[in-house]
């Protein structure tokens, strides 16, 4: 665990989302730290 | 054990050493003798220093690799966790009571935590540290504490899932709020040559960074909470930095480097991905759970092992 505000799939969908952009790939979903790639709306 | 850390009792005691008086030690720390002696009975009931014999303490393995200086910038993070972190804890009801309700709501300005009860401020944590009169304490301290975080193989993990390859000479990768640039210099390995990595901090940090990181990546100041400056770069990554934010917060850092982005621009946020159903162990008894609970114990000793023979020292039990 990371510590801090962890997030789900669904809340950091939610989160881009409402900051204008666009989750469209999660790597290393197993590890430590997964990485979330966004491209702008 | 951050007196212990902060003392640096572990360097006080020679790795090999079949033990020193703890007198030697209380003269060393400045520390009434009766005093040392309960602190490190309580520790010595964490495997860290053992009693040889009454009132003599040599290491174990754990308090051993405290001694050693690969390890200094880990000991840092101990030191984050116990000193700003255990303070803050104390706190944690308290602010729940009193800010709980608007945590997600407010912006930077207005957000109060467990921090601010503890430490008497109404200062956000990372500007109280980077206030001129607190960098070297707990400025520092927290740049170098990140590298601790960031053992290689962690890092080596995360940024190996991501293809670094795809970049051509030319392009430019931005680490937004990175440090002292230790995941920039991973990424820099990762890359063609002719791709910029650029990491960006405070400026305090940014000069912190480029005595250690500075032949290899560059290191620009910056504060995301200000518009991105970098205009149209390939990426734009952030290392756990959205799990410090609340949602509202996380929406104004993002939106400082959405203006700045091209056509190919692209945000890479490393960070974790919370699965709350994995994560719920008490109260279910289940076996494929508890086993990978006991796989990840397993691996984190086989770690503990391969860290300590790979610094040199044997194992030393308690027994």
């Amino acid at each position: 665990m990371v510590g801090a505000k962890e997030r789900t799939e669904e809340e950091w969908h939610a989160l881009f989302a409402s900051a204008g952009l666009k989750l469209i790939n999660i790597y290393a979903r197993e590890a430590w730290q997964s990485v979330f790639e966004a491209v702008k709306v | 054990m951050r007196w212990v850390v902060e003392k640096k009792v572990a360097l006080m005691i020679p790795v090999d050493s079949p033990g020193i008086p703890v007198s030697e030690i209380s003269q060393k720390t400045g520390v009434p003798e009766t005093r040392v002696l309960a602190l490190l009975r309580q520790i010595t009931s964490n495997n860290i220093f053992r009693e040889v014999r009454p009132r003599v303490f040599a290491h174990t393995t754990a308090s051993a690799v405290l001694a050693m200086p690969d390890f200094s910038t880990t000991t840092d993070l101990i030191l984050h966790f116990t000193d700003e972190g255990y303070k803050a804890a104390g706190y944690l009801p308290e602010a729940l009571d009193l800010y709980g309700a608007q945590f997600d709501e407010v912006q930077k300005p207005e957000l109060r935590t467990a921090f601010n009860l503890a430490f008497n401020t109404d200062m956000h944590y990372f500007d109280y540290i980077y206030t001129p009169e607190n960098i070297p304490k707990y400025g520092e301290r927290f740049g170098r504490s990140m590298m601790g975080s960031g053992r290689e193989d962690l890092i080596n993990s995360t940024l190996d899932s991501y293809d670094w390859s795809q970049f051509k000479p030319g392009d430019r990768i931005i680490d937004v709020g990175g440090g002292v640039g230790h995941v920039g210099v991973g990424v820099a390995k990762r890359v063609k040559p002719g791709v910029e990595v650029i990491v960006q901090d405070r400026p305090s940090v940014v000069e912190q960074g480029r005595k250690i990181h500075g032949h290899i990546v560059k290191l620009e100041p910056h504060n995301f909470f200000d518009r991105e400056p970098i205009q149209g770069a390939n990426v734009y990554y952030l290392r756990l930095i959205l799990h410090d934010w609340p949602d509202s917060i996380c929406r104004t850092i993002l939106g400082n480097i959405i203006p700045a982005m091209g056509k190919h621009s692209r945000i890479l946020i490393m960070d974790a991905l919370w699965k709350d159903d994995e994560y719920w162990v008490n109260g279910k008894d289940d076996k494929e759970i508890l086993e990978r609970w006991t796989s990840v114990k397993r691996d984190m000793a086989l770690r503990t092992l391969h860290m300590t023979s790979k610094l040199g020292i044997p194992f030393i039990s308690r027994e």
